[in-house]
């Protein structure tokens, strides 16, 4: 309670506040606008708050993350273009609902929806997350790494695509956390002699490139393929949908539940949960055929459902230290730059911060659902946004975050490495986030399953003997043989 | 051949060179550790194993997400980042990062009309406002 009345505090400081509202607005943007994402906008500040107070960049981030997962429904609704993954579904109806002249109450519904989902999963998240890291503080590195491992594993058998891809997509990822000195022994590896290789390569220029980098140049490769959507309808002053929510509240709380378990899961997050809470609406619904013609009930599903994830995804990074989907990743790494390590016992050694993070949640859930209140009429104006100014100063901005957080060119030269390969990986459709995932939590696998060894004196099997860790271990491998049996040729697609 | 195909050979091609240099990491000197070779040996393992599964499933052709012109357009923008990273290297930051926003302006606007002074009346307005942020607000560095 002292750490959240701490956290609460630090909003009495006007840059806080600033900064969360700022996120917000900047991370609605980026998710509304196709093709980019509230990640977009967490990669490429990311540098920035190397040199920011923890608590602030933390408010910033929280703001930008809530902020790109409320904004992704305006393309989904004003356009028939999910802003994000996170809002294909919402396209299904909500578009539907323009097309019928309901632009006003598809947008209504969404930005409640989208406070309906996010609030109550942060309070949820708040209260489990002490749980959860209490129990994971008696974990040894037995359960650390088959917990760890069960995460890239359930990303690569859940994630889109073919699982051989995925798991090209993780070894790569895996191989990068090799280049330099090797943890517990500290012998070099990969380097070739090279200075700059010796620590391995910079986070930020990894993450930069493989997301942003790779992002703007193949959209910009790509240009002109796309056709320009517009938007010409008239939107009225916002309807609180109280009647509909009534009607809807079964609807709500099941999606609710399943945004806050997908998110929950490693890895998953709102891209599949908003897909899935409304496959499930459609199945469970007493009119099923009204379902993609602009029914209330499949808006909802999926707008409740992807922002519910968000409470769900915070919980693993905050109480393991594991990411719950991309932009929890992203949110781990700002914390690894300001030299945070997250686990279990992150909650002990910065409570505030913890608290910082739902704060700044809440706080930002707030401020999204008033910006899209008071500005509905204006939701439009944020997809004319000028992709030929967004886009160069993006990229520039990104270099110079890169640079300004290693200072040398060789970080800045790495991202151009790193940009190829986040092309490549598009290209050979090898799903990025095992890549990010094993990249991020490659360093924690590899020292906690050579200190399991190590204490079990060479007992490779000791991973299996211990309950929790052999339960997460056949969860994996279960995870990986399921649609084997189901389909010989390994083709498992979500 | 198909994408599937050659991303199956790109990756047993790197999973054997790694698999060949991990193979050259000394043993670990502390008692009881496994060593560092083994975890590039899992990785080498996993891209040899999934590279050959590809190559032998084959997959089917699909449609790039790159055509002739896309690839074109691909290797200019490309180009034109690197340019500006090795100007980068030698002159700092002003003129490079000024030069560069309004190339890739021209280029992102090349279908709208955005007027010369426009795009370099952003480039400059960027340039300063990035200078002002990283140097004043941050403390942070920047090249030159």
């Amino acid at each position: 309670m002292a750490s959240f009345m701490a956290a609460l505090v630090n909003f009495l400081n006007p840059m806080t506040l600033l900064l969360t509202f700022a996120g917000c607005l900047v991370g609605m943007v980026l998710g509304a606008v196709p093709g980019l994402a509230g990640g977009t906008a967490i990669t490429v500040l990311l540098p920035m708050t190397y040199a920011m107070d923890p608590l602030m960049a933390m408010a910033m981030l929280m703001g930008i993350y809530v902020g790109g997962e409320s904004g992704g429904y305006i393309g989904s609704i004003l356009l028939g273009i999910p802003g994000t993954a996170s809002n294909v579904a919402t396209v299904y109806d909500g578009y539907e609902m323009t097309k019928k002249g309901q632009v006003t109450r598809a947008l209504s519904i969404a930005t409640i929806s989208n406070f309906m989902g996010t609030l109550p999963s942060l309070l949820i998240a708040m209260v489990a997350c002490p749980v959860i890291a209490s129990l994971a503080v008696k974990m040894g590195p037995w359960e650390y790494f088959s917990l760890a491992f069960m995460a890239i594993t359930l990303v690569v058998t859940l994630s889109r695509g073919n699982m051989l891809r995925g798991f090209i997509g993780a070894a790569l990822g895996l191989l990068l956390t090799q280049i330099g000195y090797s943890p517990i022994s500290a012998t070099p590896r990969f380097s070739f002699g090279n200075y700059y290789l010796s620590g391995g390569f910079s986070l930020l220029a990894v993450l930069i490139g493989v997301f942003a980098g790779s992002m703007i140049m193949i959209t910009y490769a790509n240009a002109k393929k796309e056709k320009p959507v517009k938007f010409d309808q008239k939107i009225e002053k916002f309807k609180f949908p109280g009647q509909a929510i009534i009607q809807n509240a079964v609807t709500i709380v099941r999606s609710f539940f399943i945004g806050l378990f997908i998110g929950f899961l490693p890895g998953m997050g709102p891209s599949l949960s908003n897909v899935v809470s409304y496959s499930t609406a459609k199945t469970a619904s007493k009119h099923p055929e009204e379902f993609g013609t602009g029914c209330d009930e499949g808006l909802f599903a999926p707008e409740v459902a992807n922002n519910a994830s968000i409470g769900g995804a915070i919980i693993p990074m905050v109480a393991l230290g594991i990411p719950g989907d991309g932009t929890t990743v992203l949110l781990l790494s700002a914390l690894t730059i300001q030299g945070i390590n997250a686990g279990p016992l992150l909650q002990k050694n910065n409570p505030t911060l913890v608290s910082m993070i739902f704060v700044a949640g809440i706080l930002a859930a707030l401020f999204a659902l008033v910006i899209q209140i008071a500005g509905i009429r204006l939701l439009p104006q944020i997809l004319k946004v000028p992709y030929h100014y967004l886009y160069p100063a993006i990229l520039i901005i990104s270099f110079m975050g890169v640079y300004a957080s290693n200072t040398n060119m060789f970080a800045v030269f790495s991202i151009l490495g790193f940009t190829l390969l986040g092309i490549w990986l598009a290209y050979a459709e090898i799903p990025i986030t095992p890549f990010v995932l094993s990249y991020v939590l490659g360093t924690t696998l590899e020292t906690n399953f050579r200190n399991a060894i190590s204490y079990a004196g060479g007992d490779w099997t000791s991973f299996f003997k211990r309950p929790v860790s052999c339960v997460m271990l056949l969860f994996a491998i279960g995870s990986v043989l399921l649609p084997l049996i189901k389909s010989p040729k390994g083709r498992a697609t979500s | 051949m198909t994408r599937d195909r050659s991303t199956g050979i790109i990756a047993v091609i790197l999973g054997a060179i790694v698999a060949v240099l991990a193979s050259q990491l000394p043993e670990s000197t502390i008692s009881g550790d496994i060593g560092p070779a083994v975890f590039p040996f899992i990785a080498a393992a996993i891209l040899l194993i999934c590279g050959t599964g590809l190559i032998i499933v084959g997959g089917k052709h699909h449609d790039s997400i790159f055509n002739r012109s896309s690839l074109k357009r691909l290797a200019l923008i490309f180009g034109v980042t690197l340019v500006y990273c090795i100007m980068m290297n030698y002159f700092g930051f002003f003129i490079p990062t000024l030069a560069a926003l309004f190339v890739l302006c021209t280029m992102f606007a090349e279908d709208k009309n955005v007027t010369w002074w426009h795009r370099l009346l952003y480039s400059v307005v960027l340039t300063l406002a990035i200078y002002f942020l990283f140097k004043n607000i941050l403390n942070l560095k920047l090249p030159g």
